[in-house]
């Protein structure tokens, strides 16, 4: 009985090692592709996306508005 | 940077929500231009009467909205360094500086001010719409550890056709249907509680040739990712994706030379970046429809 559960924990041990490698291989690939520290230094500006909210926030604030516009989509297209 | 957040509330506006062509500047709060640099801006500003400065024109535009229960996915395309046998690498603006023959001519152009060597290194931004019925496709009744299912067909056109693209060279666009000559999409069941994890697997070949190896433009990435969907909460709380292979085309100036490794992330947007406002772009071209229905876009 022993016998046996050791070889099996001993068979499983590759592929949990593997998806174990696999699993960590995913985490480090999607990390990866995403924008790092010093990337998109746009994204430190607090940007809206609402016109009419931006304006009413404006107002109330009592601050002009900056208003950067853009062919597509300035909010991940820049 | 600084001077804006400070003194200006910041708008960004793209083609489907007030915006047009590219261009940086400040308004009132009624829409009226306040031209020059920022502090000349400023300063036109406080010259203004107390009523003009609050006076509110609302905007005529009706921006898009994500679908009610619908999901918002954060999507990011970033062109890579391949060499065989390795592991792709970001690029970065020394690597394009040092090697531009392997890289678009314009990303190098002096010329080009709105698309520097700095920003082709970075990723691309996008962003991926579920509607809630979408969202519930992909939630298995009765889930059992190991059991496996093929993303369900709508789902898995949106992301192939409208979000596996090549959008670092500044223009999304989508893949016609013809040009995706294989796909696979699988979720397999790995646990079910607290939380159902299911893990992602698949390949696509996108290419506008039948004979791959003969084709102008393509994409052929393999596809790995994790999703958690709580149960108690009633909504996905991971969606990782990740696909990862080889693009190329079109062929021209514009492109890349050759064969290139791209990846495109996507994840859950989480409400805490200014990108989670973003639209997808496809919703400006090919349009609504078209996105929602992805089948049907020619």
């Amino acid at each position: 009985m022993i016998k046996q559960a050791a070889y099996f924990i001993i068979s499983a041990l590759p592929a949990l090692a593997q998806d174990r490698s696999g699993a960590e291989s995913f985490e480090r690939r999607h990390a990866h592709m995403k924008p790092q520290a010093d990337e998109w230094k746009w994204a430190q500006v607090p940007w809206m996306s609402d016109l009419g909210e931006a304006r009413k926030k404006a107002a109330a604030e009592g601050k002009p508005l900056y208003v950067w516009t853009m062919a597509g989509e300035p909010l991940g297209q820049c | 940077m600084k001077v804006v957040r400070e003194n200006f509330v910041p708008v960004a506006l793209g083609f489907l929500n007030g915006g047009g062509g590219n261009s940086l500047g400040a308004q009132t709060p009624s829409g009226k231009a306040l031209s020059g640099e920022l502090r000349e801006a400023l300063k036109k500003w406080k010259d203004l009467p107390e009523e003009e400065r609050r006076k509110v024109e609302p905007p005529k535009v009706d921006p898009p909205r994500l679908p009610p229960g619908g999901l918002a996915i954060r999507v990011y395309m970033r062109p890579l360094k391949g060499s065989p046998g390795a592991e792709p690498q970001r690029i970065s603006e020394e690597e394009i500086r040092k090697n531009p023959k392997d890289y678009p001519t314009w990303v190098i152009d002096p010329s080009e001010k709105r698309f520097s060597a700095r920003l082709y290194a970075e990723p691309m931004g996008d962003i991926l719409w579920l509607t809630a019925e979408e969202v519930q496709s992909l939630v298995p009744q009765n889930p059992q550890v190991g059991a496996a299912f093929a993303v369900p067909a709508p789902v898995a056109r949106r992301i192939i056709r409208m979000h596996l693209k090549n959008g670092t060279q500044g223009w999304l666009g989508y893949w016609p249907q013809d040009h995706v000559r294989s796909a696979t999409m699988t979720l397999r069941v790995e646990k079910v509680s607290p939380v159902l994890r299911m893990r992602l697997e698949g390949a696509v070949v996108i290419a506008d040739q039948a004979d791959v190896s003969q084709s102008k433009i393509g994409y052929q990435p393999q596809l790995s990712g994790v999703l958690d969907y709580d149960p108690a909460k009633k909504t996905f709380t991971r969606f990782d994706l990740l696909a990862l292979g080889d693009t190329w085309g079109p062929p021209g100036d514009y492109s890349r030379p050759g064969r290139n490794p791209l990846g495109v992330a996507f994840e859950l947007c989480k409400g805490d970046h200014p990108m989670d406002q973003a639209y997808p772009f496809a919703l400006y071209f090919p349009g609504k429809d078209a996105y929602f229905r992805a089948e049907s876009a020619k």
